[in-house]
């Protein structure tokens, strides 16, 4: 009996071990993922769904999360990776100045480039 | 309180299924399941219901029958020195859950006001030190099953993302991806733990005491466990939809609140933010105080102490210091500025982990005619608590140092 729960257990934890993730590839999806949701934030901002307060707080996460995750990224990462993690930190805090200023014509702007980034990691 | 009021039976049930239900886990962890697995994680959510289903109905069984609640019950069974250990464990455990409930409501208010979760733990855990301590069963109840209905807009989500209801079908048939199988398989135990919660047995068979029931609120009891718990599950699985409507396409994987709290927006505008800050905010407020009190119930129940939601503090001035202790406790816990999320989805993945210390010594007892009569449990229930507990809890093992050790 005993025998068979640890087979089991092993079984679970080499299938686990198979969808392991390396730096880069979590590198990756956190370009993705708050790109896109930078993304979500400033339409729905456009659109007067979220107030510049909620918008700031959102920025604030992305800020903090891309930062912690390119800070743990190993240096031998593609620099186009890096590059474009950095860059998502940049349009947000253009981003966090047009919810500031108002500006709609920034945020929008803001809104497309984070688009076309989250495209282009998310194709690869 | 009467003791067949059918009435009030089913109050408790609905209080249970929103408060306790829908809280700081379910959301979480059915908001991460939508957005990174779309439906394939349904069918967790729908066992995980099932065998609360059973286990919330057994509760209210033991309490009506045997007029023990289930603490006092195992200790008088097993004694003092088989239960301390567990209790140990589940205190702790309860203690990290009601932090992650206190940071759902300070994300509330974070969204909302955007102050910092540190500074707005303490007011809010202040919040619900005094509700519980000034309020009875009946406010508690009634206060957090009308406001937490807001968690509805959930549901209504849902429907208007229009899901691919052949693929939400396939959902309800367990599987387990190639891909990012070590984070399939901890938030498939965390949404376990989020649902399979203890503290809600000792909240609901305490609760079922303190309003005396009987043998005649026994058909009640099955019909509110069974209704309020689904309508919880139904919340829980609207959340998974919407999630995958609204994140997965995007490539949105859920690392924090802040992303989940756009989950409404786009079927409801301006009122989504507004909706899912009240639901978060509402539903976390409610499982504090059912975390708080339940945990208060179950040390007191193992100690020997006076208890009572419904007497004056003065009167069980024990029992209140647990409930104080416990929520200043968790409100430290986020001050020292632990993330909401990953400490919710951990301390759910935990839960799942305790499941069998807790529920064994309950399930013994639910068999045991000294206690429960006639009323004794059915192969069924027994055999569907028992599988999915046992495997909740090993499959956690497992995957907790998986995902601590994948970062």
């Amino acid at each position: 009996m005993r025998g068979r729960c640890l087979a089991c257990l092993l079984i679970l934890a080499l299938a686990a071990c198979g969808g392991g993730n390396d730096d880069g590839s979590k590198l990756q999806e956190a370009v993705v993922s708050w790109s896109a949701t930078l993304s979500l934030t400033a339409n729905a901002w456009l659109a007067g769904d979220v107030p510049s307060r909620f918008g700031r707080v959102a920025v604030s996460a992305a800020v903090e999360e891309l930062g912690s995750e390119a800070g743990k990224a190993s240096p031998s990462l593609p620099r186009p990776l890096t590059e474009s993690a950095a860059k998502v930190i940049a349009i947000a805090h253009d981003l966090d100045e047009a919810f500031d200023r108002h500006d709609r014509a920034a945020a929008a702007r803001a809104a497309r480039e984070l688009d076309a980034l989250a495209r282009r990691w998310k194709e690869r | 309180m009467k003791s067949n009021s059918g009435l009030l039976q089913i109050a408790l049930g609905v209080i249970t299924g929103i408060g306790g239900f829908l809280e700081v886990g379910s959301i979480a962890t059915s908001a991460e399941a939508g957005a990174s697995f779309r439906y394939s994680l349904i069918w967790t959510v729908v066992l995980a219901t099932v065998c609360l289903i059973f286990l919330v109905e057994m509760s209210g069984r033991l309490a009506a029958v045997s007029k023990h609640a289930i603490a006092d019950a195992v200790r008088e069974r097993f004694g003092f020195r088989f239960v301390v250990v567990p209790r140990v464990a589940e205190t702790i455990v309860n203690i990290l859950v009601l932090a992650a409930e206190l940071g759902g409501v300070s994300m509330a208010v974070h969204l909302v006001t955007g102050y910092s979760i540190r500074a707005v733990a303490i007011p809010v855990a202040v919040a619900v030190w005094l509700a519980v301590w000034v309020g009875t069963l009946d406010i508690i109840e009634d206060g957090t099953s009308l406001l937490g209905l807001v968690a509805i807009a959930f549901a209504v989500a849902a429907v208007k993302s229009h899901p691919d209801w052949h693929e939400l079908l396939r959902g309800l048939a367990p599987s387990v991806p190639r891909k990012d199988t070590a984070h399939y398989l901890f938030i498939a135990v965390s949404i376990a733990g989020a649902t399979i919660a203890p503290y809600m047995f000792y909240f609901y068979s305490s609760g079922a005491i303190e309003e005396k029931w009987n043998e005649k609120s026994l058909a009640g009891n099955r019909i509110t466990a069974a209704l309020g718990m689904s309508f919880g599950g139904i919340l829980s699985v609207a959340v998974l939809i919407a999630a995958a409507a609204v994140f997965e396409p995007r490539g949105i994987s859920i690392s924090r609140y802040e992303q989940v709290a756009l989950v409404l927006t786009p079927f409801f505008g301006k009122w989504g933010l507004r909706f899912f800050a009240a639901a978060l905010g509402v539903c976390c407020f409610g499982a504090a105080m059912e975390i708080a009190l339940g945990n208060a119930y179950m040390t007191a129940q193992t100690l020997g102490w006076n208890w009572g939601e419904d007497k004056t503090p003065q009167k069980e001035a024990r029992f209140s210091l647990t409930y104080t202790a416990a929520i200043f406790a968790g409100a430290l816990i986020m001050v020292a500025g632990v993330d909401p999320l990953k400490l919710t989805m951990f301390s759910m993945a935990l839960t799942a982990v305790i499941l069998p210390f807790v529920i064994v010594p309950f399930i013994v007892l639910l068999n045991d005619e000294h206690y429960v009569k006639q009323h004794r449990n059915g192969p069924i229930g027994n055999a569907v608590v028992i599988f999915t507990i046992f495997l909740a809890s090993i499959v956690a093992i497992v995957a907790i140092p998986l995902e601590i050790a994948g970062g």
